[in-house]
């Protein structure tokens, strides 16, 4: 079996779930619908997270009973046909979220970093050496989120930090008020932290178990909620909400307000690339992820033929807001905004809702 | 053995067929690039704009003491697009914008609303960062730019600090990015200023008084009494302020650091008043220690400045014993009422340079409720109190000398 999953502990694990949350948080949100009706990202965002850990917990529950992972989870639940259609919806969930972020990084490095150079060509430069880190396996992702972690928090930290002479508290008003819009982008928001998320549960056996899992989920949940609502907060601070709104990688420029003539200035190019790396690795652990539950779901014995198959994925997704399918990237987009978070929540919470009533059949009988 | 040495031998090929898959996408020579500075933009004559760019000199001309720190190329266009085509025909290199810090524009452009053009449009797509400055020009952008550049100085990182540190010592300047005039613009909730300068083509600047100096003559020859000498042909005179993108109004440089002081950006400046309607002058250093504004939902408001003080100078006939009270009480007043002077000069046209519009947005609780209250209309009505107090940090230092 060439499954390519090895085992990872609790710390890498944790690096890994929680910088794809990260990525997914701050280089994800549509900022036309995010920030349309004021700010409440740095409070709406970290609940989304929130909730997403909550819609996770009846899986976990089963799957503490029923030790079989996740995919095992949907078989038991919904039958052979079922459970292929349960992985493969989840599987879209994890390609749309490996898709989004790469799609914000290629489209800044086109427009604002690269001067002249097609987006094809960094799409080239980039999504291969992706896949290649989704086929080397969990292990392999894992251990590179532990070793690059560091680094990224500590730019991103620095980019903030380095703007903090224009934080400014008027920006922050209007404050958020509570109302349906806030909710609203709460429960939009988990589009993009279900998958991450979700992907711990899939590679159950590689974390060593479901009580490793679950530590790991609320370790990585709660850092990143933490590090995205701050970050957020000093978005927030520096730019008001209408800014934002048409702002594409508001983190980018974020010290583009200070005047002064330092190293902070110069050292937007340099945090990109980091923060690159940080979306490569989410990439690559959603990419693996989702080709890890088609192969255990299709009872394949070689990870590399889904590895494939779900890059042409994320690649098509990719390359399509710059292809004549445009429009139609657009509207995918537009839908994946509303719905998507169903995707991601629907497959293991009905699992372990039907799992949970035959389990206790099972245990009558 | 052999599996150890054939395990070497893979390793070197494995490092030499990597090491070639890393470097530059599309990379570029440094002097395939000319770095533009400085952007002018003036009216043209036969096309919309005459644009004016200061390019940096390639670092091994900057050691050269007879060179000038910058090359000024100028070509007319419809857009700024149309000129860097004519411009990069003529030239042996591609114009970079990655290190422009300045924006000129002359007050023709300025008070027509052309900034929005530029800004708007072509940023992202010329990789201008939005931390670049906008100054406006009394006269034309490209003579503006000339001067900033003829003092010769090959060291074009201090003709550019000079701006900041003009706005750290005195107080009297503002300096503010393309940043602040987009969230201005597109927020509502103040307007921009920025610096407003003017050329003088009389004035004898450092390098003209060396060359003098070094043929015998004296540097000081063709300076009047009450010319300026030495230093940039472009100063800064006060800031332009802005009703959005449209240039409305000039203040001067007393009257910005007044507005420094309500906006909370003036640190420090000396500054010489009349010492109670008489011949005495006292020049004081001014600071700012506290800042804070407020609107109240039936248009009025309040400013409270609270200065420190120090006596830099005085007239002899200025008595010692009455300067406390005078720092404290009178200059306080005329400050405050000088502050409502120039308040009253940014609301007739039309401009929240003051920055009201960020206490009025506390007011509200969604932002569809602040939309629908249209700050920038009900601004006319508004008229806040500016209330100014100081503290003389003298009187504390004497009490405490023996």
């Amino acid at each position: 079996m060439k499954l390519r999953q090895g085992r990872i502990g609790l710390f890498a694990g944790t690096a890994l779930a929680a910088l794809s949350l990260f990525t997914c948080g701050v280089f994800s949100i549509d900022p036309k619908t995010a920030y349309a009706n004021g700010n409440s990202t740095y409070l709406s965002l970290p609940l989304a997270v929130i909730i997403s850990l909550s819609a996770l917990i009846p899986a976990m529950l089963v799957l503490n009973w029923k030790r079989v992972g996740l995919n095992g989870l949907f078989t038991y639940a919904f039958g052979k046909v079922g459970g292929i259609v349960a992985a493969v919806i989840l599987s879209v969930s994890f390609v749309w979220a490996a898709a989004k972020p790469m799609t914000e990084f290629l489209l800044v490095l086109t427009r604002l970093v690269y001067d002249g150079v097609p987006y094809m060509r960094i799409v080239l430069y980039i999504l291969p050496v992706t896949v290649f880190i989704a086929w080397k396996g969990f292990e392999s992702v894992g251990r590179l989120a532990l070793i690059f972690s560091g680094l990224i928090l500590i730019s991103v930290a620095a980019a903030a930090l380095s703007a903090s002479p224009e934080f400014a508290a008027y920006r922050l008003y209007p404050l958020p008020s509570g109302n349906a819009d806030f909710f609203k982008t709460a429960f939009s928001g988990s589009v993009f932290f279900l998958p991450p998320l979700a992907a711990l549960l899939v590679n159950e056996e590689g974390l060593g178990g479901v009580k490793n899992v679950r530590k790991t989920l609320a370790a990585a949940a709660f850092i990143s909620a933490a590090a995205i609502g701050l970050v957020q907060f000093a978005l927030a601070l520096i730019y008001p909400h209408r800014v934002l709104s048409g702002l594409l990688m508001p983190l980018y420029r974020i010290n583009f307000l200070s005047l002064r003539q330092s190293y902070a200035l110069r050292l937007d190019k340099l945090f990109i690339m980091v923060w690159l790396l940080g979306c490569v690795i989410s990439c690559a652990y959603l990419i693996y992820s989702a080709s890890y539950l088609l192969t255990k779901t299709f009872s394949a014995r070689d990870v590399t033929p889904a590895v494939l198959t779900v890059s042409a994925a994320v690649f098509f997704l990719v390359t399509a807001e710059f292809s004549e399918n445009y429009a139609r990237a657009e509207a995918v987009g537009s839908f994946f905004s509303r719905f998507g978070s169903l995707f991601a929540l629907i497959p293991p919470l009905l699992a372990a809702a039907v799992g949970s009533i035959k389990l206790k059949k099972e245990s009558r009988l | 053995m052999r599996k150890s040495i054939i395990r070497l031998i893979a390793a070197v090929a494995a490092f030499a067929f990597v090491l070639p898959l890393t470097g530059c996408l599309q990379p570029v020579s440094l002097d395939e690039c000319g770095f533009v500075i400085s952007i002018g933009v003036d009216r043209g004559k036969e096309k919309k704009f005459y644009y004016t760019f200061a390019l940096q000199r390639p670092l091994s001309e900057q050691n050269v003491k007879d060179e000038g720190g910058a090359i000024a190329l100028s070509s007319e266009g419809e857009s700024i697009f149309e000129a860097i085509n004519e411009m990069e025909g003529n030239v042996p290199y591609s114009l970079n914008f990655s290190r422009t810090n300045f924006l000129i524009f002359s007050r023709e452009t300025a008070e027509a609303g052309d900034i929005e053009e530029l800004v708007s449009t072509s940023f992202d797509a010329l990789k201008i960062r939005t931390s670049a400055v906008i100054l406006v020009s009394e006269g034309n952008a490209s003579e503006f730019i000339g001067g900033m550049y003829a003092n010769n100085d090959a060291n074009i990182s201090k003709l550019q600090s000079a701006l900041m540190l003009d706005e750290k010592k005195t107080g009297m300047v503002t300096v503010m990015s393309v940043s602040r005039l987009l969230e201005a613009c597109s927020d509502a909730r103040f307007d921009y200023c920025s610096a407003y300068g003017v050329y003088d083509g009389d004035i004898v600047t450092d390098t003209e008084q060396k060359k003098s100096e070094s043929e015998g003559k004296n540097p000081l020859e063709d300076v009047k009494i009450g010319d300026r000498a030495g230093g940039l042909k472009s100063s800064i005179t006060g800031a332009a302020i802005f009703s959005g993108y449209k240039m409305t109004g000039v203040l001067t440089r007393y009257e910005t650091m007044l507005l420094n002081m309500v906006t909370g950006a003036f640190r420090t400046g000396v500054v010489t008043f009349p010492y109670k309607d008489g011949d005495s002058t006292v020049s004081v250093l001014l600071s700012l220690k506290k800042r804070s504004i407020s609107v109240n939902e039936d248009l009025t408001g309040e400013a409270a400045i609270m200065l420190t003080a120090a006596v830099h100078e005085k007239d002899a006939s200025v008595p010692d014993d009455e300067i406390d009270a005078w720092l404290t009480g009178e200059l306080a007043g005329i400050i405050a009422d000088d502050m409502l002077r120039v308040f009253l000069k940014c609301r007739s046209a039309d401009s929240d340079a003051m920055r009201f519009g960020t206490g009025a947005v506390k007011l509200f609780r969604s932002a569809e409720e602040w939309d629908a209250f249209s700050w920038k209309e009900r601004y006319r009505d508004f008229l806040p109190e500016f209330r100014v107090t100081i503290e003389n940090t003298d009187k504390y230092l004497n009490e405490n000398m023996q």
